[in-house]
């Protein structure tokens, strides 16, 4: 399966890409050269230098290290968001799959209502209530984001539950419930695979559009997005203050696409005989 | 083999209908198919019965009614647990996710519990029985090739000690050598144990080498049903002619 992955170039830049930020992220301690919140009034609004390599903002702070410690904040809001998401979507796809009838009625008439509320609208409300912390934000991303997996697992068990070895478990007297965890689900996770890819890139870009508009990570804590809403004001004079965050946000979601779509293509089920 | 009429059958089904019905929808009316129309059958302790009739007739529906994976519209049934099934297709009847070790003993646990020692010596002793070695234990499915994958869902099946194992064209996806093979192995664990055996084909031919009886389907119904030699030999019913002048007889040689 990885030698497939290899082969195609545009993969393996999709694949350089989300391991980059992945380790910026989790080392962004060591790497940045000052501290994210340090402010410096002799040095504000300085374009790029060998100093500052993406130049300060309005505050005099190194706009390098923002960014990467920006970079922990959207892969803690990718993962754990597309990590619930996946959860309840594969939990709700799987159950109403398996068991069908009215069960699959109610749960797929649930996904129905929660795809007609315009998403963004819906987060930047339940944000406006509640406190706009990182945490709320994942929970929110998450909840708001299942119904594509759940879809894709209930087409996938549709499938699956008519396999002779889901028969044979059945035959052999298994739980449903021991059915749904031996045979299905592992069974359903390559497209949700390729879903929760591409899901990560989505959550990225929602968590910087909420914190553009301040409704998302406050401040100190550096995110892209408020970065970008930070450099909005001064764009005119210092077009590295939204250049370099937008540059992150831009190659981290195309990053998490092309990834998406290189595994969409191993995944696909005629290559599905080879597949460990 | 009139012998058998003096047990206690370990399958026993009784004017068995199934019918299957479309889904409503606004647009026209719900079709429904009558896949069984009074189907009653007995089968006892260790005897093999052919079942046997073309794409349609309703042989598979049975099985899966008798394996109790599907209910059946009306009608009284029977089945002496536990009971296998091995299915046609070898290659989406093993999970392709799991191990071999795991495949052969997961009837055995969904009944006990048992120890991890324990577990890696049944599944050794298990694929011992059908000719495979323990190197196949750490494997996944897609590693073998169909007749070796039959023979991991062989294993499986007889890990329980069924009394009923009911064998879905077991055979058919198979090439005619390995197809002699298969059929030998399952002879061979046949005679070791008391497992009633429900073979369900279209190859007459093969069949009759085994069988004890011959149950002929058609349309949901039984149109014949006897003796397999005398069957084979005077068939009473058109159908079964049809079906025996049907199949080539290439397999004969091949059956020790």
């Amino acid at each position: 399966m990885l030698s497939v992955l290899l082969r195609n170039r545009l993969v393996l830049l999709g694949l350089v890409i989300v391991f980059v930020v992945v380790f910026v992220a989790i080392f962004a301690p060591l790497i940045a050269p000052y501290d994210y919140a340090a402010i410096n009034p002799k040095e504000v609004l300085m374009p790029p230098s060998l100093k500052h390599p993406f130049g300060t903002d309005h505050l005099g702070r190194d706009v390098l290290s923002r960014v990467i410690w920006g970079a922990r904040v959207s892969v803690e809001v990718g993962v754990v968001s597309v990590g619930i998401s996946v959860l309840v979507g594969t939990l709700l796809g799987a159950v109403a799959g398996y068991f069908g009838g009215w069960i699959d009625e109610i749960i797929m008439r649930f996904v129905d209502i929660m795809l007609c509320f315009p998403t963004f609208f819906l987060i930047l409300a339940v944000i406006s209530v509640l406190e706009p912390s990182i945490v709320n934000i994942m929970v929110v991303i998450g909840l708001t984001s299942w119904m594509g997996v759940a879809r894709l697992v209930r087409a996938e068990v549709l499938s699956l539950r008519e396999r002779e070895f889901v028969l044979s478990a059945k035959i052999s007297g298994l739980s449903h419930w021991k059915v749904i965890a031996k045979h299905i689900i592992p069974n359903s996770m390559g497209p949700v695979l390729v879903a929760a890819t591409l899901g990560v890139g989505s959550a990225v870009l929602v968590e910087s559009a909420l914190s553009f508009l301040g409704i998302g990570v406050q401040p100190p804590t550096p995110s892209w997005g408020s970065i970008l809403a930070s450099g909005k004001d001064t764009i005119q004079i210092a077009w590295w203050l939204s250049f370099f965050p937008g540059c992150a946000i831009l190659i981290t979601v195309l990053g998490c696409n092309l990834l998406g779509e290189g595994l969409r293509d191993v995944l696909d089920p005629r290559l599905r005989g080879s597949e460990k | 083999m009139s012998g058998y009429g003096r047990t206690e059958p370990v399958v026993s089904v009784e004017n068995l209908h199934k019918v299957y019905k479309s889904k409503r929808t606004p647009f026209g009316r719900p079709v429904s198919v009558k896949a069984l129309k009074g189907i009653s059958l007995k089968v006892y302790p260790g005897e093999i019965v052919g079942i046997v009739g073309e794409s349609g007739s309703g042989k598979t529906t049975l099985a899966k009614i008798i394996a109790g994976i599907e209910s059946p519209t009306k009608g009284r049934i029977f089945v002496k647990k536990p009971i296998q099934m091995v299915f046609q297709d070898p290659f989406s009847s093993l999970n392709p996710r799991m191990k071999v070790k795991d495949i052969v003993v997961e009837p055995v646990e969904a009944t006990r519990k048992i120890q991890k020692h324990q577990r890696f010596k049944l599944a050794t002793e298990l694929l011992k029985k059908v000719g495979l070695d323990e190197d196949a234990l750490e494997k996944y499915p897609h590693e073998f090739s169909g007749g070796q994958r039959q023979r991991i869902a062989i294993a499986r099946a007889i890990s329980i000690d069924p009394q009923v194992l009911i064998l879905d064209e077991p055979t058919s996806s198979l090439d005619v050598f390995v197809q002699a093979q298969i059929i030998n192995l399952l002879l061979e664990i046949h005679k070791r144990t008391e497992a009633a055996y429900l073979f369900i084909t279209h190859n007459i031919p093969l069949v009759i080498n085994f069988a004890h009886r011959l149950v002929v389907m058609k349309d949901g119904e039984i149109v014949e049903e006897g003796n397999a030699w005398e069957t084979y030999n005077t068939p009473k019913h058109p159908y079964t002619e049809n079906l025996i002048s049907s199949v080539p007889s290439k397999i004969f040689s091949l059956i020790g």
